[in-house]
């Protein structure tokens, strides 16, 4: 086939896909019987489309799908007046055998259309010109044929073939007698006689069968006021020839019907309908369309309302309170001419060579920034012209989503055909704009979340009225455009998700426990459903409910950027809220750099950004196999990007140990992190990066096929310096860290309850530059803010007067290796002392700043450098903090000044301690006043470790317990100890204080009670227990 | 006789070889890469060929051959699409085209010890060789060289 036959051949399919689309379209408005002019609108229009398919197919010598055109032409040109039901149902099998056949136009030849072309001819031989459609009154004709009615039907089919028949009857029960009122006998008769003649010849003057009558549908339950006054109002405008209450099937004998009452009737008039509603003051005060409103309803059978003559011959007009029935459905076919059709790839250059424009731009932007002449203002106007053709071209690949809404009224349609259910759909915002891609991907999950209302969510029209609801179900899709994304709905007024049933199968399934469930909202609840194998239909039809599909439904719109919730009343509806993104191509990223190179996060994912500065509070901790960051309270588990990055295959347990351990051995206090507090999918963690440039609008460019299985980037994009960034794909990350979010929430569980028990307060401080000095706030009276004018020198010592009192000022540098300030010039300048408690002499600690409180439950690490007055060293906020030993920098100070008096009381044998407590710290300060006692202390971490020292090694002299610890406490220890015989002396010593505590001590059997952390007060207790026991043996 | 083939040629250590000119798309100065962590090693990165983004291999590493770094003479041999997606590969030094008769162009054969080409380790990628003048001329199959990088990467996985 030549180059340019084939190009008319891709012209041929894009434009009959096209005419395609308006035929259906067009079908489907006729099949909602629309009024006359609209009518023969929709019939020009599907005859125009089909014509033009006959035609250039005849052109292109595509035979078949000349010769199905020529059919269904034939028979459109019989519909001009009418189209019934039958005629309408083939026709659109029609269309969809033709469109089989324009997709797969080289085999067309091959496809059989013999059996669509049969069943087109035997419709055309049935509708052909000379088929009159009659409809009789058979009440009124028995006054006419006294004789009885036999003879008439004789006649009739005497004059012709009968084609359709159906009889309406009033409401009456049969069964009693027979019916009164009118009896409407439909006929459709193939004849070669005109109506009039038939009439005359069937002995019926034309005029009695042409009595005008008015269809009416009333909603009675929708008006205040009895249905007498509401009858005699309409009688007397025009009288009622017959009528018909429709309600929901309940019975009569047991209660009244709730739910709608709908009178159906005719009255013998010349008015129009909404004419004789509005002149006997019926007219409509029509209630908001509401979708959970029951609906008047219209029960007729579709062929009974399709009757051929009814049209003709009645004004029917169905007045319902549904704006949107009758409302012409060609608003979209109309506005066509407007666009031009262009080749995605022309598309997809255009939009590269803008963004090398926005390159050139910014590059531009860069190298003319600093003169200020008069290519300032060119280059500006370069910049914004570049801005807008951006923006213009990235519209361009938009399209309205109408595009792809347009094909959901067929699909109910026939779907609910099939399952026999009645469904209107809705369709709003058709014009919102989608980015192309995104809607070309949208149409799978779409379909699918409205076939599951279909199917699962709008009921059989019996349960329908039997709830109270009209018989026809409603779809709604609507497109709004919300907060820089396009929303779309999907709602239906069905039997909504029931909630109970969900938590049932969760708990069935092991998904959830039922604590969990209970805290679960709604919302969450019904997030459910969209986990695989999660399907709560009771059975499985053949259009859903296999449990599969929501899953893959979900997956689609995550893959699009998008969300999907749902919400449910059980009995009214659901509702399911999809949101997408406008465009893929462009999305907000955080452009962060680790390791010298550029990376994209998209910002979709970001909930905030840490910054791990060392002066800041918290740091990276590490729990289980996981480091882990206390973000307010909870454990956010953490990935370093460089590790990501480093290793090329997914972490190992190995792996993760060797992370951990050079984490923990390299620290490095004085650096600075940021951490990407990320989230998906309900899981939030944090990335470690080194450096955040802020946010930026990249264009995204697909990975290089080849590079596919890198799983951690998603794509590339140009950054403004024309180099190439990567995109970072932030699932892709956690599967290749295998971040596993349980042993983070178990360590959350864990880390909550050593809290409560091992949690010690710090005051953090500085002093030189250099180091980061703590304090338990324990030892701390208060902190005063001191101007150094204030201080006074007295020989070596400076002095400051605080509170009436001269106290003596301790300069760290001068006691222990630390950094000296960076001494201000400024007399006023100010500084911080900290006034220790327990102390034997007024003093106050130098500080130049006061960094913060912290709660810490660390271990001590032994200082490298050993110093008397320094306890330990410890990582605190990403600093090396030294922990001070107030007790000997005041010793240092007063130095021999000092009274050495808790010495002189010192035992004269060394004694055997147990020391119980379970904060590291204070068991480390406490063992080393102890110790330098020159008492041998064994520590004990609770009470019951206590217990177990105490039996497994004999000979202890004094016992040192804290109150208030995990797993069993001091009262607890002493009752035990002292149940057990142990009758070794036992100090209590805590941060309780007060005489009930002192009482109580007693009577578990403690000997003394000391306030930790005072130094002297407990070496002399100690001194003075044991030397009471010195005494007693 | 028939049609003779067009070559163009390039250096990498001190080698010479050649791709038919009719698979390269442009030859450019360009050779500032993203590195992409992950990549095998024979992926230099990603590159911005004004507004496209390119794949960059690196031949050296791609054939077997000593590692050396990037210089002010290596260039970057970009290739048409028939060939693979956005590629092209960095070669030291760019050398002439080379116009040869297609009666010179030789099988090659590894067998063939005369032809061997001692530092090409990847003698797969090699699609004949080439008796110009003065020297031989490794003739390379470029549609083999993104194989090889995904075969590395599914080999990892």
């Amino acid at each position: 086939m030549s180059s340019s036959m084939n190009d008319r051949l891709q012209d041929f399919i894009v434009d009959a896909r096209e005419h395609l689309s308006t035929i259906e379209t067009s079908l489907l408005s006729l099949e909602r019987q629309p009024g006359a002019v609209e009518h023969s609108a929709c019939v020009d229009r599907c005859f125009r489309a089909m014509h033009s398919i006959k035609g250039d197919a005849g052109f292109l010598g595509l035979t078949p799908i000349h010769t199905l055109a020529h059919a269904i032409e034939t028979l459109l040109e019989q519909m001009r007046e009418r189209a019934p039901q039958p005629v309408l149902e083939a026709m659109l099998a029609a269309r969809d055998r033709l469109a089989v056949l324009v997709d797969d136009v080289p085999n067309s030849g091959q496809i059989d259309i013999s059996d669509c072309l049969e069943r087109l001819q035997t419709l055309q031989q049935e509708h052909s010109p000379g088929n009159v459609a009659l409809e009789f009154d058979l009440a009124e004709l028995t006054k006419h044929f006294p004789t009885g009615l036999v003879s008439f039907f004789r006649r009739v089919i005497g004059e012709g073939t009968i084609i359709e028949r159906q009889i309406d009857v009033g409401t009456c029960q049969l069964r009693e007698c027979l019916p009164t009122g009118k009896l409407r006998w439909m006929v459709l008769l193939n004849t070669s006689r005109s109506r009039a003649e038939l009439l005359s010849r069937l002995g019926l003057a034309p005029a009695s069968s042409d009595d005008r009558t008015a269809k009416l549908e009333i909603n009675l339950s929708a008006r205040s006021g009895t249905m007498v006054d509401v009858f005699r109002r309409l009688n007397s405008v025009a009288p009622i020839a017959s009528g018909s209450l429709t309600f929901p099937a309940t019975s009569l004998r047991q209660s009244l019907p709730v739910g709608p009452l709908v009178w159906n009737g005719y009255c013998l008039t010349h008015l129009s309908s909404p004419e004789i509603l509005r002149q006997s003051g019926l007219s409509f005060e029509t209630p908001a369309v509401n979708v959970s409103q029951p609906r008047a309803a219209d029960v007729q059978l579709p062929s009974v309302h399709s009757a051929p003559s009814q049209a003709a011959k009645t004004a029917a007009m169905s007045v319902t309170d549904d704006p949107g029935r009758n409302r012409p459905a060609t608003t979209s076919e109309t506005d066509k001419p407007n666009t031009l059709r262009i080749q995605i790839e022309l598309l997809d250059r255009l939009m590269t060579l803008v963004g090398e424009l926005t390159l050139v731009r910014n590059q531009s932007l860069i190298a003319f920034a600093k003169e200020d002449g008069p290519q300032r203002a060119i280059i500006q106007r370069l910049n914004s012209v570049t801005s807008e053709l951006q923006d213009a071209t990235l519209r361009a690949r938009m399209q309205p989503v109408g595009n792809l809404f347009n094909k959901f009224p067929r699909m109910i349609r026939d779907l609910a055909r099939q399952l026999g259910k009645q469904v209107e759909i809705d369709l709003h915002g058709r014009e919102v704009e989608l980015d192309k891609t995104i809607l070309e991907q949208l149409s799978d999950p779409l379909t699918h979340l409205i076939r599951n209302s279909v199917d699962h969510g709008i009921e059989l029209p019996d349960e329908r009225l039997a709830k109270g609801k009209s018989a026809t179900g409603s779809i709604t899709l609507i497109a709004t455009h919300e907060d820089g994304q396009v929303r779309i709905e999907i709602r239906d007024d069905g039997r909504g998700i029931d909630s109970e049933a969900v938590r049932q199968k969760a708990i069935s399934l092991r998904l959830k426990t039922e604590a969990e469930l209970e805290r679960m909202t709604p919302r969450e609840l019904f997030g459910l459903i969209l986990l695989p194998g999660f399907s709560t239909a009771k059975k499985v039809t053949e259009v859903s409910g296999r449990g599969v599909g929501m899953d893959v439904v979900k997956t689609n719109i995550e893959q699009l950027e998008g969300t999907l919730t749902i919400d449910s009343v059980v009995g009214h509806g659901c509702s399911m809220v999809l949101r997408l993104p406008l465009t893929l191509a462009i999305i907000p990223c955080l452009i962060v750099r680790v390791n010298g190179d550029r990376f994209a996060v998209p910002q979709r994912e970001l909930e905030e950004v840490v910054c791990l500065h060392p002066s800041a509070a918290g740091r990276i901790e590490q729990a289980y196999d996981t480091e882990v960051y206390r973000l307010r309270d909870r454990l956010l588990p953490i990935v370093r990007f460089q590790d990501v990055i480093d290793r090329t295959t997914p972490f190992t347990a190995e792996a993760k140990a060797e992370i951990l351990t050079s984490h923990a051995s390299s620290a490095i206090p004085s650096r600075i992190e940021y951490i990407l507090v990320l989230k998906m999918a309900g899981r939030r963690f944090g990335l470690v990066v080194d450096e955040v440039h802020g946010t930026e609008e990249v264009v995204v460019k697909p990975m290089h096929p080849s590079m596919k299985r890198v799983g951690i980037f998603t794509g590339a994009t140009i950054m403004g310096d024309g180099r190439v960034a990567l995109i970072a794909d932030v699932e892709g990350i956690v599967e290749h860290a295998r971040l596993s979010f349980e042993s983070v929430l178990e360590a959350n569980r864990k880390v909550t309850q050593r809290d409560a028990a091992q949690l010690q307060r710090v005051l953090l401080f500085e002093y030189g530059p250099d180091e980061q000095f703590a304090l338990p706030l324990l030892q701390i009276r208060r902190i005063e803010m001191i101007s150094k004018d204030r201080m006074e020198r007295v020989g070596d010592h400076e002095y400051v007067t605080v509170d009436g009192v001269s106290t003596r000022i301790l300069r760290l540098d001068r006691v222990i290796n630390a950094s000296t300030p960076t001494e201000s010039l400024d007399s006023t300048a100010r500084m911080s002392l900290i006034l220790p408690k327990f102390v034997p002499q007024p003093m106050g600690l130098l500080v130049s700043r006061i960094v913060d409180t912290e709660s810490l439950s660390i271990e001590l690490q032994a200082h490298p450098e050993q110093n008397q007055s320094i306890l330990g060293s410890a990582v605190v906020r990403n600093r090396l903090t030294l922990f001070l030993d107030m007790h000997r920098l005041t010793r240092n100070l007063f130095g021999s000044e000092m009274a050495q008096a808790p010495e002189q009381v010192s035992a004269k044998r060394p004694k055997r301690l147990l020391l119980i407590d379970d904060t590291a710290f204070f068991r480390e300060i406490v063992k080393r006043y102890l110790a330098a006692e020159g008492h041998d202390v064994v520590t004990a971490i609770h009470g019951e470790d206590g217990l177990a020292k105490l039996g497994a090694t004999q000979g202890f002299d004094l016992i040192v317990s804290d109150i208030e610890m995990p797993v069993m406490d001091g009262w607890e220890f002493a009752r035990e100890a002292r149940r057990r015989g142990i009758s070794t002396p036992i100090l209590a010593l805590t941060s309780l204080s007060g005489t009930h505590y002192e009482a109580k001590a007693k009577d578990c059997g403690f000997d003394g009670f000391e306030v930790k952390l005072d130094h002297d007060r407990l070496v002399r207790k100690v001194a003075q227990l044991l030397a009471t026991l010195d005494l007693s043996t | 006789m028939e049609e003779p083939r067009l070559f163009c040629t390039f250096r990498v250590d001190d080698r010479l070889f050649g791709v038919d000119i009719l698979d390269v798309r442009e030859v450019t100065t360009e050779t500032t890469c993203t590195r992409i962590a992950h990549a095998p090693a024979e992926v230099l990165g990603l590159v911005n060929i004004r507004g496209h983004i390119f794949l960059v291999l690196d031949l050296r590493r791609l054939l077997g051959m000593p590692e050396s770094t990037v210089t002010g003479n290596s260039r970057l041999v970009l290739f048409k699409p028939s060939v693979g997606s956005a590629f092209g590969v960095v070669v030291d030094e760019i050398a002439d085209i080379q116009t040869v008769g297609s009666d010179r162009i030789e099988a090659y054969s590894r067998h063939d010890r005369d032809l061997a080409v001692a530092n090409v380790r990847r003698v797969d990628l090699i699609d004949a060789v080439c008796r110009l003048h003065d020297e031989l001329m490794v003739v390379l199959n470029p549609r083999k060289f993104l194989p090889v990088i995904e075969q590395h990467l599914a080999a990892r996985a």
